[in-house]
């Protein structure tokens, strides 16, 4: 089940994309499993399909979906790894940007390293925990 | 006295109809439209208890109308007058009565701003989601035999041409309803008060539609049957369409005289009276009605 809050601050395209790879990640979507037409999903959310359009298009172009004209869209059947690379992607455009801001405020990359795996390893110890 | 049944009979089906499942229904719209926005419904308590309950004097007066005009074709003792108050005035009135509820509630839900969270299945409405096949295969199977036997009769020449054309019109503009009220009770947006009454929702309206087709594909093949040889078993008389098809006379008086287009009449009459009051016992609109919109009930308590 899809759910989104309209006043958030993520866009309602981004929301719609983030849930469904969630669904898929968290295996409430299966893998070759229809999703919904643009103008279904849009009318049960009343938001604008195209709205709609711009979330498969990204999930399309990611590989996490594909679309079959008329016969409809579907969970890519590669897209466990597709999102897993799709999250590399992401991970490493935030990183690089996380880099280049600290190391402009006058960090060392040496420091970022030390922070990087001090927080790595707080992480770790969080979920043992 | 036939006329004094039918009287009772059609009378039956305008109180089924106005006074008993169109109530139920035009409820169920209300509420559906307090679902927009249970939260803003609650916290405008004057708003909401001016406008928890729909109107029934439409109904009502519909209704009324109906059976003082049933009454009177009755009275007169003309088959054509109560035939026209049964078949296209009662017609008028359900899609009078239908125009005036969905104008109200869409003016209604124009004034109740959409909730800030909307709720969205993943999963594709097909069909087959919510009708196992058991109950959509027979319907198919029973259309197919109507078409066949219209097709056959006419290749095999134990049917006019006329009247298979005439047939397969109906036959035609029936799977079209058919399919087209399928095909909108999968696409509407879901009922607001949960995933789980959409879901009990559109399955209950999809049987309504299903029990319509079976129906009228039932009659479809009463039709075909009635039609075939010089000397049918049943023999139906023709329609308005099949005598202008056929390039027959067509009598109004032999028409509705004739028992084959009784029996179909009588039996459409008693499907629409059980629908009514099939819808008026449902768990489904029972579970819609019970939801009390003061206490902004979050759609997993419903």
């Amino acid at each position: 089940m899809l759910e989104i809050d309209l006043l958030s601050p993520v866009p309602v395209y981004e929301q719609i994309l983030l849930q469904i790879r969630a669904a898929i990640t968290g295996g409430e979507l299966a893998l070759g499993a229809s999703l919904p037409p643009i103008r279904q999903l849009a009318s049960d959310l009343e938001v604008n399909p195209a709205t709609v359009a711009k979330a498969y298009q990204i999930l399309e172009k990611d590989g996490i979906i594909r679309t079959a004209g008329r016969r409809g869209t579907f969970v890519h059947t590669e897209a466990g790894s597709n999102l897993r690379d799709s999250l590399v992607k992401d991970a490493s455009g935030e990183m690089r940007d996380l880099v280049r801001k600290w190391t402009g405020r006058g960090l060392e990359r040496r420091d970022l390293k030390g922070i990087f795996e001090m927080a790595m390893k707080h992480e770790g110890k969080r979920e043992t925990a | 006295m036939r006329l004094l049944i039918e009287s009772i009979l059609y009378g039956l089906q305008i109180v089924s109809v106005f006074l008993v499942a169109g109530p139920v229904m035009a409820r169920a719209e209300r509420q559906r439209s307090l679902s927009r926005n249970p939260g803003w419904a609650a916290a405008n308590r004057e708003f909401l208890l001016s406008h928890r309950q729909p109107s029934m004097s439409p109904l009502t007066a519909v209704a009324l109308v109906l059976l003082a005009l049933l009454a009177a074709a009755g009275l007169l003792g003309s088959p054509l007058a109560v035939f026209a108050v049964h078949g296209p005035i009662f017609a008028l009135g359900v899609a009078g009565v239908y125009a005036f509820y969905w104008k109200q509630e869409r003016d209604l839900r124009k004034r109740i701003p959409g909730d800030t969270v909307q709720r969205a299945d993943l999963s594709l409405r097909t069909l087959s989601r919510f009708l196992g096949p058991w109950s959509r295969v027979p319907l198919i199977a029973l259309a197919s035999t109507a078409l066949a036997v219209n097709v056959g009769g006419a290749f095999m020449g134990t049917m006019q041409t006329g009247r298979c054309l005439g047939n397969l019109a109906y036959l035609g503009l029936f799977a079209g309803l058919i399919s087209y009220a399928l095909s909108q009770s999968l696409r509407r947006p879901a009922y607001r008060t949960s995933g789980e009454t959409d879901s009990q929702g559109r399955t209950f309206e999809l049987r309504i539609i299903l029990a319509v087709g079976y129906m009228m594909a039932a009659v479809a093949l009463y039709h075909a049957l009635g039609s075939l040889g010089s000397n049918p078993l049943l023999p139906m008389p023709p329609s308005l369409l099949h005598a202008k098809l056929e390039g027959g006379r067509f009598s109004w008086s032999h028409f509705l005289a004739a028992a084959p287009y009784r029996a179909i009449d009588y039996a459409a009459t008693v499907f629409l009276i059980a629908v009514g009051a099939w819808i008026a016992g449902s768990p489904f609109y029972r579970k819609v009605l019970a939801v009390d919109f003061t206490k902004a009930p979050r759609p997993s308590e419903i």
